[in-house]
């Protein structure tokens, strides 16, 4: 670190604005909210779409319910099209099919549709990673018993899963809150926005920092749940 | 391939599976498998029937072609009146509710109880669930894990999986019931446990099984008839009794060597040799052989004898295998005993 930078640091820390808690609290409270229904919105659709998109990755592999191999192929290529794009790129990248589709490029409506988009896509390769460590005679022994292809999806596959895609999903939904802090770039409120634009313009550490502290409780909380879910479906 | 008793030539009504020239090739790899090869095969309604072989030899997907989890390349395979091969899955599906599966590794699903493991196959057939529940609990009594119904499979030992596995099989009351190395991951005496349990399905149920192993000791216990595969080929088929005690390529004989000693020769006998002064001979013994009464006279003869090697199994409720009995005494009264002995059975010296 330069000299200079230490300086500014010190002088930021210096000239520290009085915060106005009494003003800030509604305030965060009210970004709070914005992050959580972002977040929720976002798991919500992505998780439905993305298991479906993962189920299909992985029952068309070969040797599998579904082996598909031209479809197989597609699915590999669209995920691994769309996973490498950095969020925010993305975000603007996506601009002319929100147009199209919602009809906005900013505000939540925006961030949540790409948000959507991202998420899927990481949900979908998730679910893929924790099916294949299904034990495929589970799967033999289910066809031997005469069971259609729907009923093993959805009365075998799932259920042999449970455990790790709970954890699986829980990490992701840590990613989403992360991708929730980069919408504030096209205007769509929360946490992330309200720290950037409140604390960190405005030289004030004390919203930033707590903007930063309701988060860690938000992804704490968030974790500890998951965890405890998957162990009492794994019984270990 | 060749046959101990006569085949029949025409389907027969007391045919459960039948096997018509029936070839699989795999083709995933760069050069095309033949895993079943040309194989020709009735299976008796009521027997248990062994198919034997290496790993590799194409036993294992044999089984599943018969219940449709692998699809004939060419030939015709029917089970009861259902014609397998060439079906399509839903009928596939249908014709897999009268048949059942057990494997090596159990494949319960861990996410379930025991009782839900059971349930399954049931809610696959569509039992309405007062008729399932009752069921379950019947088949868990069937194979004697009646208070275990709420245990989840990783709380159970290796056997007692297996014996969900059968439960589960027998769930929808099937005909057939296939069973994939179902003791190969077992020790030996929950191998026997197993083993008894799948004739009890045999004999109390009537279900006729096809057991697929590579020990002979498990055909030896259980099976009416055998077929010994090798490279995909029914190398030999016939009475599990005439395959031990007249086997006749050299596959069959190596499988039953592994439960019937069979004459020393090579290293075994020149060991043998080495270790005894008297004459040595190697002789077969079955229900007909009167071998005791020729040696209880061989004292009158001033020939003495000592059992060295050898052992006896029961096959089908009769008993087959060798034994090598040290001969002492002068050279002609040991020749005399061995012209008595080659009276009442098959004789042969113990060469190095």
């Amino acid at each position: 670190m330069t000299l200079n930078s230490h300086s500014l640091i010190a002088a930021t820390l210096e000239a520290k604005p009085k915060t106005d808690w009494a003003e800030v609290r509604p305030e965060l409270l009210q970004a709070t909210l914005e992050t959580i229904q972002m977040v929720a919105i976002t798991m919500v659709i992505a998780g439905i779409g993305g298991f479906l998109i993962g189920l299909l990755l992985y029952t068309t592999r070969r040797g599998n319910i579904l082996q598909n191999r031209p479809l197989n192929f597609v699915l590999n290529l669209v995920v691994n099209f769309v996973r490498p794009i950095p969020f925010i790129i993305l975000l603007v990248a996506l601009g002319p099919v929100m147009l199209a589709t919602i009809g906005t490029t900013i505000e939540m409506k925006a961030a949540v549709f790409g948000m959507v988009v991202a998420a899927v896509f990481a949900v979908a390769r998730i679910v893929e990673q924790n099916l294949v460590s299904i034990d495929p005679g589970v799967i033999e022994a289910a066809r031997a018993m005469g069971a259609s292809k729907a009923r093993i999806m959805f009365s075998v596959i799932l259920p042999e899963a449970l455990g790790p895609l709970v954890l699986g999903y829980t990490f992701l939904l840590i990613g989403v809150v992360d991708m929730s802090a980069m919408a504030g770039y096209i205007g769509a409120g929360g946490l992330g926005d309200y720290a950037l634009s409140k604390g960190y313009q405005r030289f004030n550490w004390d919203i930033t920092m707590a903007s930063v502290l309701i988060i860690i409780v938000m992804v704490q909380f968030v974790q500890l749940f998951g965890n405890w879910l998957a162990r009492k479906i794994m019984r270990r | 391939m060749t046959e101990h008793t006569s085949p029949v030539s025409e389907a027969h009504s007391s045919d459960m599976v039948v096997l018509d020239h029936v070839t699989k090739v795999f083709r995933t790899g760069k050069t095309p498998v033949r895993a079943v090869d040309d194989v020709s095969l009735r299976i008796g309604r009521g027997q248990i029937y062994a198919i034997i072989g290496y790993s590799g030899a194409g036993k294992s997907t044999l089984v599943r072609l018969i219940n449709g989890l692998e699809s004939t390349t060419s030939g015709t395979l029917t089970v009861e009146d259902t014609t397998i091969s060439g079906a399509k899955e839903p009928e596939l599906r249908k014709a897999r509710t009268n048949i059942g599966m057990i494997f090596q590794q159990f494949n319960l699903m861990n996410s379930k109880t025991v009782a839900g493991n059971v349930d399954f196959p049931l809610k696959v057939a569509g039992w309405p669930a007062a008729r399932r529940r009752k069921r379950v609990q019947e088949l868990l009594e069937f194979v004697g894990l009646g208070s275990r119904a709420k245990s989840y499979p990783e709380q159970l030992s290796g056997g007692q999986k297996q014996r969900v596995g059968i439960a589960r099989s027998l769930a929808n009351e099937p005909s057939l019931l296939l069973a994939d190395e179902s003791t190969s991951a077992l020790d030996p005496e929950t191998t026997e446990e197993v083993l008894g349990l799948l004739k009890k399905v045999n004999e109390e149920l009537g279900i006729t099984v096809v057991v697929i192993t590579h020990e002979m000791d498990v055909v030896a216990s259980i099976a009416d008839r055998v077929a010994v595969m090798e490279n995909g080929k029914v190398v030999e088929e016939g009475n599990v009794y005439d395959v031990f005690s007249n086997p006749q390529t050299a596959p069959a004989r190596r499988f039953v060597s592994t439960t019937v000693k069979p004459t020393p020769s090579g290293d075994r006998a020149s060991e043998l040799i080495e270790r005894h002064k008297g004459y040595l001979v190697s002789v077969e013994v079955t229900d007909h052989t009167d071998l005791g009464d020729v040696l209880s006279k061989l004292g009158d003869r001033k020939v003495r004898f000592n059992i060295v090697e050898g052992g006896l199994e029961t096959l089908q409720g009769r008993t087959y295998g060798k034994l090598t009995l040290e001969l002492l005494g002068e050279i002609s009264a040991v020749d005399a005993a061995v012209e008595q002995l080659k009276l009442v059975t098959n004789v042969q010296e113990v060469r190095a």
